[in-house]
Formats: structure tokens, sequence, C-alpha cells
């Protein structure tokens, strides 16, 4: 099973960051404090929407062919998306 | 039910104005052969006899006007709007109205026309039997349903067409809509 990122405090709901990471063959271990890409802030649903737009050359008529939905729904999609990471203050 | 109250957010664009189209010509024909026509974007009434031309542009009017309804009401909420998705739910909402013409299978209607005489004397004839009254009822009953029907084609189709998201968005298009319907009204009386 492929486990979810989490991106934000299970506790108070703050956006995590990162502070380590670490090499699967020489076990070296990197410790700080780097902040969460923008992407990795972005829900698994909305990390696949770029993946796919990327994918399609960036032409939302081909996705929604693909999604098997209208264009104007892939639109909104990306509309309410390009709103959630400008409400990110990136 | 999801698909067939809002086909704009599923289907191609293209071949539901396809299918839309094929729909319009079916319901139109049938209107002219009912004796059905449109006066307005929500109006249906009957005639007594068969009028061709008036049913024919009664019923482009009134998806003529929806379609310009629902495209200044977009580009005022979401500039990306476009002219096919209004023209298609446009298209689509009258398809109740095309369903509700079946009711003048017999003639109830066109046979209740008023009539004005030579001397000026205006006659109704009144529902005179158990089938005309059970006509009559069912079809104020399924009215009241296709205007429900409409409704939520319409509230559901603006806002995949849109991405309104805001009470003032729908607010917008009310008042659009019942100008539209006052002035479609006042020209297809004057015309």
């Amino acid at each position: 099973m492929k486990s979810k990122l989490p991106t934000l405090c299970p506790s108070c709901e703050t956006l995590l960051s990162v502070s380590q990471l670490s090499c699967e063959t020489c076990q070296t271990v990197v410790q700080g404090n780097y902040p969460l890409p923008v992407f990795l802030q972005l829900s698994p649903k909305e990390q696949e929407f770029i993946l796919q737009f990327f994918l399609a050359s960036g032409s939302l008529k081909e996705m929604a062919a693909q999604l098997g939905i209208s264009y104007p729904t892939v639109r909104n999609q990306l509309d309410d998306m390009i709103q959630h990471i400008k409400d990110l203050n990136i | 039910m999801k698909k067939l109250l809002n086909p704009i957010e599923f289907y191609n664009d293209r071949k539901l104005l396809i299918v839309n189209l094929i729909i319009f010509a079916v319901g139109t024909a049938l209107a002219v052969l009912l004796r059905g026509v449109f006066g307005s974007p929500i109006d249906l009434h009957f005639e007594s006899e068969i009028v061709l031309l008036h049913s024919v542009l009664g019923n482009i009017t009134a998806v003529l006007t929806m379609m310009l309804v629902l495209f200044i009401a977009g580009k005022i909420i979401n500039r990306k709007t476009r002219l096919i998705d209004c023209l298609n739910l446009a298209l689509y909402i009258r398809i109740p109205y095309y369903v509700l013409t079946l009711w003048n299978i017999l003639g109830t209607f066109s046979k209740m026309k008023p009539v004005v005489d030579n001397q000026n004397k205006i006659s109704v004839t009144l529902p005179s039997s158990t089938i005309d009254v059970l006509v009559l009822s069912s079809f104020s009953f399924f009215a009241l349903v296709a205007l429900v029907i409409i409704g939520t084609i319409v509230y559901f189709g603006f806002k995949t067409i849109t991405n309104s998201k805001k009470v003032t968005d729908y607010l917008i298009l009310i008042v659009l809509i019942i100008i539209s319907i006052i002035l479609s009204y006042t020209l297809s009386k004057n015309f």
C-alpha cells in the first residue's frame, strides 16, 4: 500500500515541514528544517490532476476525454486548484 | 440520475450539441403537430389550429433568449464561460416542454382555447368530460414537476458552466431570466 504523505500536523493542523531525510542505501541522515514544497502541500487528487495535465501537454480537452468528463468540469477543477494554490500564500 | 440532471458536467460538448439539436428538431415537430406554441422561455400554450411558423419561431426564440441570458450572466461571473455550453443548456432545458406538449394529444387544450366571435364576444369551452378534467389536472401537476426539473437542471448546469459558488452569482442569473421572460413575452405579443 502506498502510504500518504502527511502535510498537516495531526495535533494542531499546522503545515508540517521536512526535518529529516535519509538515504536508503548508505543510511546517511540529513537533518534540518526545510519547508514542504508546494506540490506536496496539495491533496493527492490535486497532485494526480497536475500530473495528468502535464502528461496531456496542458490540453484540457485531451484530459477531459481521458477522464471521461466534460471540458468545463476539467476547467473548473483547474480553476479551483489555481485558487487553492493562491490561497497557500506562495 | 446525476448525468440526466447535469449532462454538461459529463458529456463532450459537441456530441451533446448534436443530440440536443436532434431533440430540438423532434420536439419542435411534436409541438407543431400538437399545436403547442412557446411564447417565452418558460411559456407553453396551445392554439386551436396548427401554426407552423409560430411554433418553430417561438421555440427558436426561447432557446436563443435563454442562451443569451446564460452567456451574459456567465460572462459577468466567469469570463471563461463558453457559448457552446450555454447553447447546450438552453437546448437541454426545453425537453420537459416537449414532453408537456403530449398532453394535447387529444386536443383537450386546443378545444378550450377562448374564441372571439363577430360581435366581439369571448366564448370559452369548459372541460366537459372526466377525461378533460383528468388531462387538465395531470397537466397542472406535471407542469409543476417540469418547472422544478428545469430549475434543477439550470442550477447544476450553470454551476458547471461558470464554476459559480456564490449566492450573488445565481441572483444575477435569476434577474436576467426575469428580464428575458418579460422581453420575449412583450416581443411575441407585438410581432
